[in-house]
């Protein structure tokens, strides 16, 4: 989301405290956020930490190479304040993911620039004002599992933190993090219509292809068992739907195949908007880090289809790992699967 | 060639197109990685090959706008390969990979 200056007013005066996070801060505001943060969880028991300062502007999560301001933070009062007395700190990941961004516009120019827009209250409000009934889509809430600190550091063969290992411990504990965002971060049916959408070359597609590509990928992504919002095969209504809330307009065939008369066609043109383009590839993004391995053979088997070649397993796989080192740095490796998921 | 028309665009006006091949589709999802990538490393050997110092964030909006460029001459497929993001970790990777080294320097 832009900063709202109102918005962040009105949550100071709830208890919230607005840190900045970002590493360009001097030495004496990290000393401050630290402080402030230790009298908080020494006197408040419960205390909520925000993991990312700013939304993805790619769509997907990348491997951390530094640990995140809030987890130092933590870590740093855990060091000072709780380890010498005993204490212990059990973290409650939780994950809130959303179908549709509504500011779209406002992402699409944050992807570019990499400036975050400031927005006024009456400028938010009248954007939501203006979204029609369902454009916003829904918002899903996940809880990870919970992380004992004391016994996760052990188990990472760190058993006491000192100022030595404090800032790789922080970084082992923002990967795990991490790692259970993306687990907790759901494929929708607006991913997969925006993938479809961004894909097709041509100036518009039936919304029959459409639901077709939609519904083989849902079942890929059923026998894959990846994590996803959509419990039953698409509908052509539902993709009607996502496709109008994508800003993308619909018509009626000119030439109608046999037996039908309603069969829609969507058209592209809007596809030439910059912004609508980088939007969509937002949405493909997160697909994009579900199936990084997939995309690695994929990548390495197109040409040699093309071309009528045939490629060895053994040296398929040595391919694989080269691809996969190349790029392992964008993608978070996958937590092991887990039988139940909690979603509000 | 303008007047005939190919089966797959009959079969496309009338509707009956076939779905995407899980392959193809696969392949598509990441080509905009796989295009950065190859783009930061060409410039990376070029701006080895003639011993050039660069700071980073000057070579990343560089290479940004440079792909954005490209896209608009159909240079290059998707545009989100253009992602400042995207950039910056290709090249702390190649970094990790000991292809590229890299200099801190303090006022």
């Amino acid at each position: 989301m832009p900063t709202v200056a109102f918005m962040d007013s009105v949550l100071a005066n709830s208890g919230y405290i607005s840190t900045r996070r970002s590493r360009q801060q001097s030495l004496q505001q990290s000393y401050i956020n630290q402080a402030v943060l230790r009298e908080v969880i020494n006197k408040h028991p419960m205390c909520i930490l925000f993991q990312n300062d700013v939304r993805l502007r790619s769509g997907k999560l990348a491997q951390p190479v530094t640990a995140d301001m809030g987890v130092l933070w933590l870590m740093q009062t855990y060091l000072t304040s709780l380890q010498s007395s005993g204490k212990n700190v059990h973290l409650v990941p939780v994950c809130i993911n959303y179908e549709r961004v509504f500011e779209v516009r406002n992402l699409a120019i944050e992807m570019v620039s990499g400036k975050v827009p400031r927005l006024s209250f009456m400028k938010l409000l009248n954007m939501l004002s203006s979204e029609k009934e369902g454009k916003l889509g829904r918002a899903f809430v996940n809880y990870g599992r919970v992380i004992n600190l004391r016994e996760y550091l052990k188990n990472i063969s760190i058993p006491q933190i000192n100022q030595q290992n404090i800032d790789d411990s922080a970084l082992r504990i923002s990967e795990k993090l991490y790692k259970e965002q993306q687990h907790m971060t759901a494929a929708n049916l607006s991913h997969l219509v925006s993938c479809v959408l961004l894909q097709e070359q041509a100036k518009s597609v039936t919304v029959s292809s459409v639901l077709a590509s939609c519904n083989k990928l849902f079942k890929f992504l059923k026998k894959r068992n990846v994590n996803s919002t959509m419990t039953l095969a698409a509908t052509k209504d539902s993709i009607i739907n996502i496709i109008k809330r994508l800003g993308f307009k619909l018509q009626k065939l000119a030439i109608q195949p046999k037996g039908k008369n309603d069969e829609m066609e969507v058209v592209l043109s809007a596809r030439e908007d910059q912004k609508t383009l980088l939007s969509l590839s937002y949405y493909s993004n997160m697909l994009v880090m579900q199936f990084i391995m997939d995309c690695c053979i994929c990548y390495i088997l197109t040409p040699l289809f093309a071309q009528g070649k045939s490629i060895k397993v053994a040296d398929l796989i040595e391919k694989v790992k080269i691809v996969y080192s190349v790029l392992r740095y964008e993608f978070i490796e996958k937590l092991k699967q887990r039988p139940v998921e909690i979603s509000v | 060639m303008d007047g005939l028309i190919s089966k797959a665009s009959v079969k496309k006006r009338r509707g009956v197109e076939p779905p995407i091949s899980l392959v193809s589709f696969f392949n598509k999802l990441s080509l905009h990685l796989m295009d950065t990538y190859l783009i930061v490393i060409m410039s990376v050997m070029d701006i080895c090959m003639n011993n050039y110092e660069i700071r980073e964030d000057n070579l990343i909006n560089e290479l940004h706008q440079m792909i954005i460029t490209m896209h608009s001459q159909n240079l290059i497929s998707q545009l989100h390969s253009c992602l400042k993001e995207t950039i910056a970790t290709a090249l702390a990777s190649y970094v990790k990979h000991g292809l590229l080294v890299e200099k801190r320097h303090t006022n």
